[in-house]
């Protein structure tokens, strides 16, 4: 404690007797540690401070009132633009089967290791590939929406909506399966896009804003 | 300006000796102050703190050890979370090491972009930490107009990433998509607001009495503390030290820009406050240079060994398709040479490095997190110890300690 103080003053002594030169590449950041008679009296400052924070009654309001509702009104929901990395949902090819060819790349990209996959030959019918996940799962409450498993895809088939008000009541409901995942982009439009999101303007998806969906 | 431990030996003149029994007390790990979960042991005489023993376990996160579980890519969303303040500047980082590593070269689209972001992520945090100290302090207004400011700073993450927060933007070799089109108009919106808001942050607080009683002569460090501590950052900067990695050791495209660090020599909480709010203005003026020269081009390298091939090329060509399958598989694609690199960058807290040590394999053999706000914190008791308790709050919240990245 004793060395504690020894510092202190030391520092003191040190910035009291003069300001050492400025460094190169560097400058002093303004302020003043003075205070001015006026500053010192206080009450003036209360003023200029209660007078400013009154002005901001005025200001327009940057919050949302969400109540979770009004899912098209920007001022009640907040809408985020395409790109945005939601939820996911699988697509569908022209004949309506999923896209999805069971090449397991989105399981081994996803660093937080919450998709299963379980791939099985596909029925006679089918011409264009051989395999197709009888089992697709996504545990959502592991994944972390970084979007990796989009990324990875080859064929186009698993992609992140802009839904992000992920809510449930049991956890078991938000374990999606390969239904609940083509369900997914079929309530919101988007499930036979073609694209996948770029930035560059080409457009992706644009998610319908309908009743019901999210 | 009356120094408060000398009151209170007037008032009280045995009160910091031993020989009055001291009482232990707990600040945190469930304290406003703390910003997160940080426990600090106290000893107090009456309001002066005798000891104080920082205990930082309680977030105890292990990005470290998840580390070697990852490949190259995946720990860039194990590095969004170490400082979640400031996520992207963290991503860069962790990007640009492995990027040292495998000697692979960014391109100058993704470069500017990538300081832009790294700048905007500057400002992001400093508002924040300046608008906490002013709420540590009592100004609770000021925080409310600051956490507007993020706000609007996370809308344009979130165009640019997909992510408010969890931005996992950086890839091996350089981002994993280009910016949207309208990315200068959002920045340049930002840009141009923001300065006014600075003002009346500055208007509120810089000549603020309580602020100033609060802040003036609390927790000065001295140059050579601060350095031997190995801190940092604004608060070393409010040291006098012109420290800043951006200058020392040029990374990306700094070297492009006009800027200069700014500097105090008081060393003290409102030393920093001042080296903060000069270092955002600074930042805009680095933003705006890099919008003038952004360049066309890819953002990431055009070497398909470490990155990804355009979405366009997988679904047409075979062999940018064998690239793809590549990347992605464990025990392919981004694989660096054995050997190992220390890589800092300067984030809002200050140097940020990353230690990568790798094995010849697709997954990291070690790494290591020099988070700054670790090093900051080493000297909290130099700072508090035979201090008033109430001053502890002010110097925490100027040190800025993320506890995220304290124990990984």
């Amino acid at each position: 404690m004793a060395g504690g103080h020894g510092h202190d003053s030391h520092g003191h002594a040190e910035t009291a007797t003069a300001t050492p030169p400025i460094p190169e590449g560097a400058f002093l950041a303004p302020g003043n540690t003075e205070m001015t008679w006026v500053e010192k009296l206080y009450l003036p400052e209360i003023m200029k401070g209660l007078g400013n924070t009154f002005t901001h009654l005025f200001h327009k309001t940057f919050t949302v009132d969400y109540d979770g509702t009004q899912r098209d009104d920007p001022r009640k929901f907040h809408i985020p633009r395409e790109g945005y990395r939601g939820e996911h949902y699988l697509k569908k090819d022209e004949a309506g089967h999923v896209k999805c060819v069971a090449c397991f790349m989105c399981a081994a990209a996803c660093p937080a290791e919450c998709i299963h996959i379980e791939a099985e030959a596909v029925p006679a019918d089918w011409q264009d590939r051989e395999r197709y996940p009888k089992r697709f799962e996504i545990d959502l409450l592991r994944c972390i929406y970084c979007g990796m498993c989009e990324e990875a895809c080859p064929v186009d088939a698993i992609a992140l909506s802009t839904t992000y008000n992920v809510v449930a009541d049991q956890r078991e409901a938000k374990v999606y399966n390969r239904e609940k995942l083509l369900h997914r982009g079929e309530e919101l439009g988007i499930s036979l896009t073609k694209h996948h999101y770029r930035p560059d303007g080409i457009p992706g998806h644009v998610p319908e804003k309908k009743a019901g969906g999210h | 300006m009356s120094n408060p431990v000398e009151t209170v030996e007037k008032i009280a003149p045995n009160a910091t000796s031993a020989v009055y029994k001291s009482m232990s007390l707990n600040l945190g790990p469930q304290h406003p102050a703390t910003h997160g979960t940080l426990r600090f042991k106290l000893e107090v005489n009456g309001e002066v703190i005798a000891k104080c023993d920082p205990e930082i376990g309680f977030l105890h996160t292990g990005f470290e050890k998840l580390g070697e579980y990852r490949n190259y890519n995946q720990f860039v969303v194990i590095s969004d979370r170490a400082n979640y303040l400031s996520p992207l500047a963290n991503n860069i980082g962790f990007a640009m090491a492995c990027e040292e590593l495998m000697d692979v070269k960014v391109p100058p689209r993704g470069q500017y972009v990538r300081v832009i972001m790294a700048e905007l992520a500057r400002i992001a945090d400093h508002i924040i930490s300046v608008g906490l100290q002013g709420m540590d302090l009592g100004a609770f207004s000021t925080m409310l107009w600051t956490f507007i400011e993020r706000e609007k700073l996370y809308d344009i993450f979130e165009a640019v990433t997909g992510a408010r927060l969890t931005t996992s933007w950086t890839r091996i070799g350089g981002i994993f998509r280009d910016v949207p089109k309208d990315f200068p108009d959002l920045v340049r919106g930002f840009i141009e607001k923001f300065p006014a808001v600075l003002e009346e942050i500055e208007y509120m607080l810089s000549r603020n009495r309580i602020f100033m009683d609060r802040t003036i002569g609390v927790g000065a460090l001295s140059r050579e503390h601060a350095i031997q501590y190995g801190v940092s950052g604004p608060v070393l900067r409010a040291c006098g030290v012109a420290y800043d990695v951006r200058k020392s050791r040029p990374y990306l495209c700094y070297n492009d820009f006009d800027f200069k660090i700014p500097v105090r020599f008081e060393g003290d909480v409102y030393a920093r406050y001042l080296v903060r709010l000069a270092e955002m203005k600074e930042s805009i003026k680095i933003v705006k240079q890099a919008l003038e020269k952004l360049p066309e081009g890819p953002v990431s390298a055009l070497d398909h060994k470490v990155t990804l091939p355009s979405k366009d090329m997988v679904y047409q060509d075979m062999e940018s398709l064998i690239h793809h399958f590549k990347i992605i598989m464990p025990g392919h694609g981004v694989i660096p040479p054995k050997g190992e690199v220390y890589s800092c960058t300067e984030t809002s807290n200050g140097e940020l490095g990353y230690y990568i040590v790798s094995d010849g394999t697709g997954i990291p053999y070690r790494i290591r997190i020099r988070p700054p706000s670790f090093y900051q914190l080493q000297t909290f008791p130099l700072q508090t110890e035979g201090k008033m308790l109430s001053d502890a709050v002010a110097v925490l919240s100027s040190l800025n300690v993320i506890a995220g990245e304290l124990d990984r």
